[in-house]
């Protein structure tokens, strides 16, 4: 909703590149550079975000990768409630298009996008999102969701919806249109933050130290009945 | 809390504890003892990570 809101009233003045994050400091979802979220900003590349118009700014493909949602498929799961009902959601966020047999991209509804990505699209196509969003009576926490997997498309797709459901009918994947978007987690390392490591196993050492170290914060957490980190390795780097 | 984790860290741990740091170590509870140590953990993986970081980007071949 706050995504959408300032894409509405910033659509003819946006900067160059907007980032969309949540307000937490520190979160699971930044689990790039110790859950910091400052940390995982400072490094973000933004010759490539300029380059590729829209960028997922998580790496970890769980949950969401490599094939998160399938539309309608049941039974419920809890782990992902807006599956069920994504069909006929999608159905209402892009009448003209076929709903995707698969939709993934690394979770959490963080990203970065162009002004011009952004402007693909009509700002009235901005504003009917939003009224779907205001008018659904799915729960909050599902309609959310659904958005989180429909980010990668909404910016992604070409500008008309009508050139969409043709060449998604043709089965033609325009990365532009992709509803999967699942980059290797060492390629996001190294492209969208510009850690990139040359020898075979070294960065798969690294991530698991990364692993370990998100482990051990929970852990410390829970011993300390905190929510946040007692200390971020990278916050002042 | 953390001002007395930090304090525990940085003193001699209950392993090889030396007698100055006794009184500070005399009435730390098992859960504290716990948190001490993975705290000890974290920060030195944490370390290793940043060193990580930097090793890689100071490469040459760096793109």
């Amino acid at each position: 909703m706050a995504y959408l809101s300032y894409l509405i009233d910033n659509y003819v003045t946006l900067p160059a590149i907007s980032l969309f994050l949540h307000a937490h400091r520190t979160s699971w979802h930044d689990n790039l550079f110790g859950l910091d979220a400052p940390s995982m900003l400072r490094r973000v590349n933004l010759s490539r975000v300029l380059d590729q118009g829209y960028t997922n700014l998580r790496c970890g493909w769980a949950p969401g990768c490599p094939a998160h949602i399938h539309p309608g498929e049941g039974p419920f799961d809890a782990a992902k409630p807006e599956q069920i009902i994504f069909g006929e959601a999608w159905a209402e966020l892009f009448p003209l298009a076929e709903v995707p047999e698969v939709l993934s991209q690394p979770c959490c509804a963080q990203f970065a996008v162009t002004a011009e990505t952004v402007r693909r699209r009509t700002r009235a196509e901005y504003v009917f999102w939003r009224d779907w969003l205001l008018g659904t009576e799915l729960e909050d926490e599902v309609s959310g969701r659904v958005m989180e997997y429909v980010y990668q498309c909404g910016f992604s797709f070409l500008q008309s919806p009508l050139v969409i459901a043709v060449l998604m009918r043709k089965g033609i994947d325009i990365f532009t249109g992709s509803p999967v978007h699942c980059l290797s987690e060492e390629d996001c390392y190294c492209s969208g933050y510009s850690m990139c490591f040359d020898q075979p196993g070294q960065f798969r050492t690294f991530i698991n130290g990364v692993n370990r170290w998100n482990e051990l914060n929970a852990l410390v957490n829970d011993e300390a009945n905190s929510t946040e980190p007692m200390w971020l390795p990278w916050s002042k780097s | 809390m953390v001002a007395l984790v930090e304090k525990l860290e940085a003193s001699s741990p209950p392993s090889n504890l030396k007698q100055s740091d006794e009184p500070l170590w005399g009435e730390a509870s098992p859960d504290l003892v716990r948190l001490v140590e993975l705290s000890r953990e974290m920060r030195t993986l944490g370390v290793w990570l940043v060193e990580q970081e930097e090793y890689v980007k100071n490469k040459p071949w760096q793109p």
